[in-house]
């Protein structure tokens, strides 16, 4: 293999350059083989390949592929093509560009060395998730993307403190396993945390997620939260504040889900919980634990995707997304439904699909380190995950009540070749696990397929099943809106931002056409990024943050090189 | 296909029919398939992974819904009002 060993973000970022050149049917072409160049190059790099670039005289450690990154790496360029295929006919330059992007920041953050190196993909993957989700063009879209960027702004800015101040005390960049003791170390695991929506840093996900384009979703989903998951893998395995954050997120996700009427929302507290079970086995980090964490992000990836696909094939075949106007779209959309059941039997762990031989590594890691109440919350969120995405939202989707939902538009070939193709990875890696923990960083000897094992996991998920029976009057969507923690920030922060926008108005005024002249200038520069007309008030906004992380970051910078 | 078209008879019998399924899997449980790695005393105890699964799902509805009704709903259009 030698001579071919390049980084496999390289062809990402070439082929988003590249997309504004090109014309719309290229663009399709484009996205797949950048995708698929990135995976290619990614298997022909030998076992702990390395690589360093010099750049102002601070030596980089762009690319380290041992096994726990080359797992990351391996579920992220797999999906980026099969998400490729799923939005083949998205062609919009901005959408097919910063999707690419998307999957190189991820790749970049599972393969990155050095602190410094992860810090820059990590802000790619921000950038590229907000231009993202800008790109479905509504009022929502833009005020969530906003609200998106907040969020992951303040996070970038502790995770990038927390590095200054870990270079400062040890005079290294190194990006090895630390403990979870200290201004640095919390720092950097906030930042991490915030991108892995851990409760109550999560309000951005089932914000933001839900209003990109249906191809935008897809796209999402996959990478911003299992990149982080890697991040806490990396630095904090062994820490135990992670195992209650994730058992009570894995908890938290599921009972959010009962409240949810749209299916994309709904699905977005899925990936909180999920994430949940991750961010616990991290905590736990044994052997076992850490082995479970990997195995349940690979196999989160295809079957949330897959989850999301067949979510995205119904709202663009119905035009509707919600619980309460969906029902009796079984027969015009059966293989739809039979790729939603896949997915949904994959997440809830039912044999065998590839939940099931991820989750219990998990599950069976919080009992072996003698942790009842521990194992106790992740089974009940295995009930409540399939409670929702395997009972409920299948039920309300495809059966119940009819509420006039009909097929307006045919799904594309194109989409169900790419659920096609997620669907036969959760299963073939459910029957054959070997196929998944061969690739695992740690050693082990689990077998999931123990006689236990099935009938415990049949118990739980027939349980279940005749719990919603019991309820089901009671579990169909609502036409409300949930109230989470959010809430109780955006009116205040939102009352300050417009306070202030009215006081930079009036001295505005005073400068009369100046102002206007340059607050064109700034909306001509955003413009061709998102769909619609941004409104200039919340484009100032934007610049007025960005200026203001820039120069914290600066200062900061010079705070910590001139006091050390 | 639909919750209105299974007829009223075939409706009555989901509960026994799950219910059915539950017990022979607890009795597969205690006579073929005891855990495998006991670590909690409860390991022991054949059908605890059914009960967790039915038991947790009415708790966790029920209650949820309970302060849903009370305190986190809302109405749809409760975002866009100022």
């Amino acid at each position: 293999m030698n001579g071919i060993e390049i980084h496999p973000v390289l062809p990402l970022l070439i082929g988003a350059a590249l997309m504004p050149a090109i014309n719309p049917a290229g663009r399709r072409w484009l996205a797949l083989l950048a995708s698929a160049a990135a995976l290619a190059l990614l298997l022909g790099l030998p076992p702990d390949w390395r690589q360093t670039v010099t750049l102002l005289g601070q030596e980089l450690s762009v690319a380290r592929v041992d096994m726990l990154g080359r797992v990351f790496a391996l579920a992220f360029t797999i999906y980026a093509v099969i998400a490729s295929v799923y939005a083949w006919e998205e062609t919009g330059r901005a959408a097919k560009a910063f999707s690419l992007t998307l999957a190189a920041g991820g790749i970049g953050v599972v393969l990155a060395g050095d602190l410094l190196t992860l810090f820059s993909f990590w802000e790619l993957l921000t950038v590229s998730s907000l231009f993202l989700i800008w790109q479905n063009g509504s009022k929502q879209a833009l005020a969530a993307g906003f609200r998106y960027l907040l969020l992951h702004l303040a996070g970038g800015i502790c995770l990038l403190m927390g590095i200054l101040l870990q270079w400062q005390a040890t005079g290294s960049f190194a990006f090895e396993t630390m403990r979870l003791a200290g201004a640095a170390s919390w720092l950097m695991a906030i930042g991490m945390l915030t991108n892995a929506a851990v409760p109550p840093l999560h309000v951005w996900l089932p914000d933001a997620y839900p209003r990109a384009t249906v191809f935008g979703t897809v796209f999402l989903s996959a990478f911003t939260t299992k990149a982080a998951v890697y991040a806490l893998a990396r630095a904090f395995p062994h820490s135990e504040p992670l195992i209650w954050l994730g058992a009570c997120m894995a908890l938290y996700g599921v009972i959010f889900a009962v409240l949810e009427n749209d299916i994309r929302r709904l699905l977005g507290y899925h990936i909180i919980s999920q994430v949940g079970y991750m961010v616990c086995g991290v905590g736990l980090g044994t052997g076992l634990a850490i082995n479970g964490v990997a195995a349940h992000a690979f196999g989160n990836i295809f079957y949330k995707g897959l989850l999301m696909m067949s979510a995205g094939a119904v709202i663009y075949a119905t035009g509707r997304g919600k619980l309460t106007e969906l029902g009796g779209i079984a027969k015009p959309m059966l293989v739809t439904l039979i790729f939603t059941m896949i997915g949904a039997f994959s997440i809830s762990g039912v044999p065998p699909f590839n939940g099931f031989v991820s989750k219990s590594l998990v599950i069976s890691a919080a009992a072996y380190e003698y942790r009842p109440p521990i194992e106790l919350m992740l089974l009940i969120a295995s009930m409540g995950t399939f409670l929702h995405t395997g009972l409920k939202l299948p039920w309300f989707t495809f059966f119940g009540k009819a509420q006039g939902a009909a097929v307006k538009r045919r799904v594309p070939t194109s989409m169900y070749i790419a659920m096609g193709g997620a669907a036969i990875i959760c299963t073939v890696t459910g029957i054959f696990p070997n196929l998944i923990y061969s690739q695992l960083p740690m050693e082990m000897e689990y077998h999931p397929y123990t006689p236990d094992h099935v009938v415990g996991a049949l118990q739980i998920l027939v349980g279940t099943a005749l719990g919603f029976w019991l309820l089901r009057g009671k579990l169909g969507g609502e036409p409300t809106v949930t109230l989470d923690v959010d809430h109780l920030y955006r009116k205040p922060i939102w009352l300050a931002v417009s306070s202030a926008a009215a006081a930079a108005e009036t001295a505005g005024r005073l400068a009369g056409d100046a102002r206007k002249r340059l607050g064109a200038e700034i909306v001509a520069l955003f413009q061709p990024l998102m769909q619609e007309r941004p409104p200039l008030l919340s484009t100032l906004v934007l610049v007025i943050m960005a200026v203001l992380v820039a120069l914290a970051g600066m200062l900061l910078g010079y705070v910590v090189i001139a006091g050390s | 296909m639909t919750a209105r078209k299974l007829k009223k008879s075939q409706r009555d019998r989901v509960v026994p029919v799950l219910s059915a399924v539950l017990v022979a899997l607890v009795l597969v449980e205690y006579f073929f398939a005891p855990h495998y790695r006991p670590v909690f005393p409860w390991h022991h105890l054949p059908g605890y992974m059914g009960l967790i699964g039915l038991g947790s799902c009415l708790i966790v509805v029920i209650l949820t819904k309970l302060v849903g009704k009370l305190v986190l709903q809302r109405p749809e259009d409760w975002d866009e009002r100022d």
